[in-house]
């Protein structure tokens, strides 16, 4: 919908020479599961140019262009940030490559230097994680890369309805064309798929029953699954929002409840570790109760037990049912 | 099928499929089981109740495809600040209003979107109301979901919306409140339950007790409502409702602003006007009188000299014991009949000694203390001053006792009917009136009649009243004219009645008229068989009923002229006489 793209587009600042192209955006270390086990994943944070569609307009809840350098980043830069940010690598066994964008999108990262760090990383660590939109995934680039090293690439497929990627998200392609990419990225390696939980206009409901849904198709192809729940960024559609008191981040007890019904619809590896949980830009409840929510929930993604959700309850989950039964009433 | 049974203003009560109008949609859900005095239920799945339902069709993200008689289109919920995306949603029946200008008019409830978050602006919820009526026309149904509450469903009826839902009484619920009608007030605050409602007599204050009683206390105010809808006193229950909330207050004066639009729905006449707060000043039964005299009303032509007097608590004011000494005292004067009387007050301003029968000058109680607020005071002078610059009178004698009138002679040294101020009034009138030649009785009854005429129907009053003999005793006069009767004046309405003779003089004139289809008049006229109306009728006004300039009747116009055209059901005209 071109109305919306418009939208997207004229609420973000899109001011170039913001940043050093020499300086990374960050590095951090977390827990990640490989083969089952817990180990520590290091995460590097690239500056790009930044994602080709948020370039044009982007995704109504995604303000990672904000850490873009919104113009091409030489190689040689590139190459700087990586090896600068790879002095705080100590031999993690999974390292991710994010960009804020797509990592296999040449305009972003060459070719070169895809294979350069990606090389690089094959003989340092065990698995390599980058992110992708799915048209910039093909077969041939797929099997050059895991050569290289042992790569999972993970898509944001955010909704498998298509009325909520064009109207809600604004994501800019359709169901079919991540089918396309998760079938080719399947063949050669992992896949991992970015679910979002309620984006903007959906009830609290309808975000679960979006979520869960799209677990039911992305499964198939996905050997983990990321839940993520909408969080508030600056220069985003939903920023706009939740300012006008317009729309409410999902409740925690929502997440929870997505993950309780997903884990009997796939064999994938559920996790979710909302972004700014437990705070009013992030998935919350009643902000009392949120801590132990939570943790219950970084627990089952480490762990994948279920019965780490028995006997979670607090006074506010009863407004979150009223809410469930009666939000759709609302026109 | 809607029809509309009683009309105040925009607000109305009717019969939704045998269904009271204004009312409330019960949620019925898994966690909020069917409460049992619900007349209509809203759910968003198949329910088996044999109760009036309207069911949900969810979002165009996931649309669910229930069938039922009345049906809520999926939409896309876009709030306010998406206004560039608006749509409309529609089946068959109902409407999601998003874009108020690309509105169809032919569909029955129209729900208005985004309510919850408009009714937290009082001027732009106004503004959405207001547009949305105009859209639609006056016999469409309104649905505002998620908003109201006992203390706010008065104005948001007299607004013109229909039908609320059960989710803000839910959410009320959830947080606690108990809500009353002058309020809400947490559960926990309540040293004693006021309350002697079925869930209320449980003595519990679990969720359940407490929504089944703000269920219980909603109710019961839309009966309260629908009665005093039918009774015409909704301003006055709107006027004390809205005390309770400053929200309230600021929604109805914003309301009021929009005078043009609403006049023409508020009746020429009721049993009674109860001023009882600043807003009644602005009330349009008070407006339309004072722009009626600034666009209708000229003095009787024999009164020369302008007698200002204060009003009486008894209406009609001469029949005041007040009255009848003042007005000894300008009959004393001796030629009494250029004497043109006054009477100044609030929240009228003036009137007019032969107008005071008309509504609501008869009709309205106002607390009295003495003292005038600056509102008050301001709009009292505005329309003597209007009076004084439109018609001219050789003098003006002030006999208000109010010290802030300073226009002419003031004739009260103290109180207006003390022994001293009486004696003063007839001096001073006896001094002017001996210029002047004297005014017969009937020649004066004459003028006064034409005024009420012209008043009433505007200027075909002259047709009507020119010639005439008035026979009868006030407030009941006959207006004669050769031999034949016109029509009366009946003290209670306060208006003139036509005969057919006096319908006739109005058909050449082709003024306040209704045009039915080639049928023979037999009961009342329905409004299915409307052609056309003349826009200055009112409900209450007395109309003609004609086919091609062809007097067919006469009657008191039930509906608005535009709900006459636009309705396909209900009486649109009582017929008094059939020719």
């Amino acid at each position: 919908m071109k109305q919306f793209e418009e939208k997207i587009r004229n609420l973000r600042e899109y001011q170039k020479g913001k940043y050093n192209p020499k300086q990374y955006v960050s590095s951090w270390s977390e827990k990640e599961l490989i083969d089952g086990k817990i180990v520590d994943a290091f995460v590097i944070i690239l500056r790009t140019r930044g994602c080709s569609w948020a370039l044009k307009s982007g995704c109504s809840v995604c303000g990672y262009i904000n850490d873009a350098a919104l113009e091409n980043v030489s190689d040689k830069d590139l190459f700087y940030q990586f090896s600068e940010a790879m002095k705080k690598f100590n031999a993690q066994k999974i390292v991710k490559i994010f960009t804020s964008g797509s990592f296999l999108d040449e305009n972003e990262v060459s070719k070169v230097m895809q294979e350069k760090i990606c090389g690089t990383l094959g003989k340092k660590t065990k698995k390599v994680i980058v992110e992708s939109r799915p048209d910039f995934v093909n077969e041939e680039k797929m099997k050059k890369l895991s050569h290289l090293c042992n790569i999972e690439i993970a898509v944001g497929l955010e909704s498998a309805n298509d009325n909520v990627l064009e109207y809600s998200i604004n994501k800019g392609f359709k169901l079919k064309d991540y089918i396309r990419a998760a079938k080719t990225v399947k063949n050669v390696c992992s896949l991992k798929t970015y679910i979002l939980l309620k984006p903007p206009f959906l009830t609290e409901k309808e975000g679960i029953k979006d979520a869960i849904n799209t677990v039911k198709i992305a499964g198939k192809y996905s050997s983990t699954i990321s839940l993520n729940p909408v969080n508030i960024q600056k220069n985003t559609f939903v920023e706009f929002l939740w300012k006008r008191n317009e729309y409410r981040t999902p409740w925690l007890w929502s997440a929870v409840e997505v993950l309780k019904e997903s884990k009997k619809l796939t064999d994938a590896h559920l996790m979710c570790s909302p972004t700014g949980g437990g705070t009013r830009r992030g998935a919350h409840n009643c902000l009392r109760c949120d801590k132990k929510i939570l943790s219950a929930v970084q627990d089952f993604s480490l762990t994948q037990n279920l019965s780490v959700f028995d006997n979670l309850y607090c006074e506010c989950k009863e407004e979150w049912l009223d809410m469930l039964e009666v939000e759709g009433f609302q026109c | 099928m809607f029809e509309i049974v009683s009309r105040d203003g925009i607000g109305r009560t009717g019969k939704l499929d045998n269904v009271n109008t204004p009312n409330i949609l019960f949620a019925a859900s898994e966690r909020f089981k069917e409460f049992k005095e619900a007349k209509i239920l809203l759910s968003s799945r198949e329910l088996k109740s044999e109760k009036m339902k309207i069911l949900d069709n969810g979002s165009r993200f996931y649309p669910r495809n229930l069938k039922n008689d009345f049906v809520i289109p999926p939409d896309i919920p876009y709030p306010l600040s998406c206004s560039e995306f608006f749509e409309n949603y529609e089946n068959d029946k109902i409407v999601v209003v998003q874009d108020i200008e690309k509105l169809d008019k032919n569909r029955e409830v129209y729900v208005l979107s985004n309510a919850p978050e408009l009714v937290k602006n009082p001027k732009e919820f106004v503004k959405n109301v207001v547009e949305l009526r105009k859209k639609i026309g006056y016999s469409k149904i309104v649905y505002a979901p998620g908003i109201g509450a006992p203390n706010s469903y008065a104005l948001l009826v007299y607004l013109g919306i229909d039908l609320f839902d059960s989710v803000s009484l839910i959410m009320n619920s959830r947080k606690k409140y108990f809500l009353t009608n002058d309020g809400k007030t947490f559960l926990e605050h309540l040293k004693e339950n006021p309350c002697r409602c079925p869930a209320c007599l449980d003595e519990k204050s679990d969720f359940v007790h407490l929504l089944h009683h703000n269920y219980y206390t909603a109710l019961s105010e839309f009966k309260n409502i629908r009665n005093r809808i039918k009774n015409g006193l909704l301003r006055e229950l709107v006027e004390s409702r809205i005390r309770t909330e400053p929200l309230l207050v600021s929604m109805l004066r914003l309301f009021d602003k929009h005078y043009d639009f609403q006049e023409k729905y508020f009746p020429v006449r009721k049993e009674k006007m109860i001023i009882l707060s600043k807003e009644s000043l602005l009330r349009p039964g008070v407006k339309r009188f004072q722009s009626r005299l600034k666009e209708r009303y000229l003095k009787p032509e024999s009164k020369k000299i302008l007698l200002l007097l204060p009003c009486s608590a008894k209406k009609p004011y001469s029949f005041s014991i007040s009255h009848q000494l003042l007005k000894k005292a300008v009959f004393k004067s001796g030629n009494q009949n250029i004497v043109h009387e006054m009477i100044v007050t609030s929240p009228l301003g003036i009137v007019p000694r032969e107008l005071e029968l008309f509504y609501p000058a008869q009709n309205y109680d106002i607390p009295v203390t003495g003292e005038w607020d600056a509102d008050e005071i301001k709009m009292v002078n505005e329309m003597i001053d209007w009076l004084i610059k439109n018609n001219k009178y050789d003098e003006i004698i002030n006999h208000t006792g109010y010290s802030f009138v300073d226009a002419g002679v003031n004739t009260c040294p103290d109180k207006p009917v003390s022994q001293e101020s009486l004696k003063k009034l007839e001096e001073t009138l006896s001094g002017l009136v001996k210029n002047y030649a004297h005014v017969k009785r009937e020649k004066i009854a004459v003028e006064n009649m034409l005024n009420r005429a012209v008043f009433q129907f505007g200027s075909p009053g002259v047709d009507l009243v020119k010639g005439s003999v008035i026979k009868g005793r006030y407030p009941d006069l006959r207006i004669i004219k050769n031999n034949k009767q016109i029509g009366m004046l009946i003290g209670d309405r306060g208006m003139i009645s036509l005969t057919i003779k006096g319908g006739k003089i109005l058909a050449d004139k082709r003024k306040y008229f209704v045009e039915i289809d080639d049928f023979k008049l037999k009961g009342d006229v329905f409004a299915v068989g409307v052609l056309d109306a003349d826009h200055d009728i009112r409900i209450g006004d007395d109309v003609i009923i004609i086919h091609k300039n062809v007097l067919k009747g006469v009657g008191v116009a039930v509906m608005s002229p535009e709900e006459m055209m636009e309705s396909k059901r209900g009486v649109a005209v009582k017929v008094r006489h059939k020719t």
